[in-house]
């Protein structure tokens, strides 16, 4: 499809770690680069006559893309009342990116609507021969999968999502949906509770290696002191630029890529993360999307009922808060599994707060979840 | 079992200098983190491949290797922490043999 013009005049916030020629490159406080070039996914949405802004570029666009690595645009999104979309993993390129967890990483999208996130998608997606990793398939129209509409649409309905506590807002509009003519239908997805852990190994391995570029030497920060030695030019300049949860990160998959640990940890979660992929495969055969709440509810993490089953409580909780984080429990799967996923507003906690229907999708899916997501926006949504 | 880690030896193969206080705080930290993710441990696995790619439809598509001007040596080398001419520049330094 040809995207020229598709966006005409319309701003598009660019956020962090993707490239935007010769605006600041902002991976982390320390590193003062300025792109040389445009991301791929930059190049497109300029070739559909967007108008491209950053950070440094203050003003507040409806349309924002960044890189998503565990979930965090559909959390965002849900946090602001918005729509969130995290593409399937090779949708969209990441030629320009830089690499968070490679293996999960894809540039993500929180928008006003669905037929917003549709538009943006279509000129975001496909294949790049810069990006090895980006997959080589059709792009969908997603404008015309918006009007596929809900009825006889095959909802799934993880259990392990609802079993506990659950916002009430989301197993009503799950209701509304089966009322306007889907089908519920009950789906298993038993090992999401090893989803945090998983990623927390998988992102800790992939972090230590992604992070070795910065070594001092080419770009970044150097240390001022005086060296004795290569190795002690790396270790000063890493240890004065990295800031704590990054030197938890590489320490952490230092030592689960090393021998001791890599059949142990690293391996097992390779494994772990293939299930959890299966899981949903074997979910998809019944289901055509599914729906379940973005978050865990506050009350899941602190109580003991559901903090059992979901997590093992750490030594000291507060300490390694950075790496630990059940907020993202509902929405690494995905990320892990390599699926698409949506958050859609579907109303406001009792406290006022914006609640999100996540929807996933299967691997390439996206004119699913975004048909399922559009139905409930129009149809469902009062 | 709980997993025992030695801070300053992972550090210093992760090429990270630390205080004294980070590797105590590291220390606790880490150890909460073993123990959390070792849950994993529990999952049988019998028969699983490992997923090693973010999707298999996605898994390493080759290219020619062929040499192309990138253009940007200026750009890249008037970003560095230091240069010399059409290199990067490092600190002078003379270790022992």
């Amino acid at each position: 499809m040809d995207i020229s013009g598709l966006l005409q005049g319309v701003p598009v916030k660019v956020l962090g770690q993707i490239n935007v020629k010769d605006k600041p490159c902002t991976y982390d406080s320390k590193t003062r680069c300025v792109s040389l070039f445009d991301a791929t996914v930059v190049a497109r949405l300029r070739q559909a006559g967007a108008s491209v802004v950053t950070e440094t570029t203050y003003n507040n666009p409806s349309l924002k893309i960044r890189c998503d690595t565990g979930g965090r645009v559909c959390r965002e999104a849900e946090a602001y009342g918005c729509v969130g979309l995290k593409p399937s993993y090779g949708r969209v390129s990441r030629y320009g990116v830089i690499p968070y967890a490679s293996s999960m990483d894809q540039v993500g999208m929180v928008v006003r609507t669905v037929g917003d996130a549709a538009d943006l998608l279509q000129v975001m997606a496909g294949h790049d021969p810069l990006d090895g990793t980006s997959a080589n398939l059709p792009v969908p129209d997603y404008r015309a999968a918006l009007q596929g509409g809900m009825k006889g649409l095959r909802i799934g309905f993880p259990k392990e999502y609802f079993e506990v506590d659950m916002g009430e807002e989301v197993r009503k509009a799950v209701e509304n949906c089966g009322k306007a003519g889907a089908e519920i239908v009950e789906v298993n997805l038993p090992h999401t509770e090893y989803a945090v852990a998983v990623y927390t190994i998988i992102l800790a391995a992939e972090r230590a290696t992604n992070l070795g570029r910065f070594d001092g030497v080419r770009y970044g920060h150097r240390t001022a002191e005086n060296v004795d030695s290569v190795a002690d030019l790396f270790a000063k300049s890493r240890g004065e630029g990295f800031d704590a949860e990054e030197k938890q990160s590489v320490i952490l998959g230092t030592y689960l890529l090393g021998k001791a640990c890599y059949e142990r940890y690293f391996v097992q979660a390779q494994k772990v993360r293939a299930l959890i992929r299966r899981d949903f495969e074997e979910a998809f055969k019944k289901c055509d999307v599914m729906m379940m709440p973005v978050r865990p509810t506050l009350a899941l993490c602190l109580t003991k009922r559901g903090g059992e089953r979901w997590m093992t409580p750490p030594v000291r909780p507060a300490a390694v808060r950075p790496c630990i984080n059940l907020e993202r429990a509902f929405t690494v799967p995905a990320s892990l599994a390599g699926i698409c996923g949506l958050s859609v507003p579907c109303g406001k906690t009792k406290g006022g707060q914006p609640v999100g229907l996540q929807i996933l999708g299967p691997a390439f899916g996206e004119e699913l979840i975004l048909r399922a997501a559009y139905a409930y926006e129009q149809e469902v949504r009062s | 079992m709980n997993q025992t880690i030695n801070v300053a030896y992972v550090a210093d193969l992760a090429h990270i200098a630390l205080t004294p206080d980070e590797v105590v705080l590291l220390q606790g930290q880490l150890e909460g983190l073993l123990q959390y993710v070792g849950k994993i441990g529990e999952v049988d696995v019998s028969g699983v491949e490992p997923m090693v790619y973010g999707l298999a439809e996605a898994a390493s598509a080759f290219r020619e290797d062929t040499v192309e001007p990138s253009g940007l040596r200026e750009q890249m080398l008037a970003m560095a922490p230091a240069r010399h001419g059409n290199e990067f520049k490092l600190p002078k330094i003379v270790e022992d043999a």
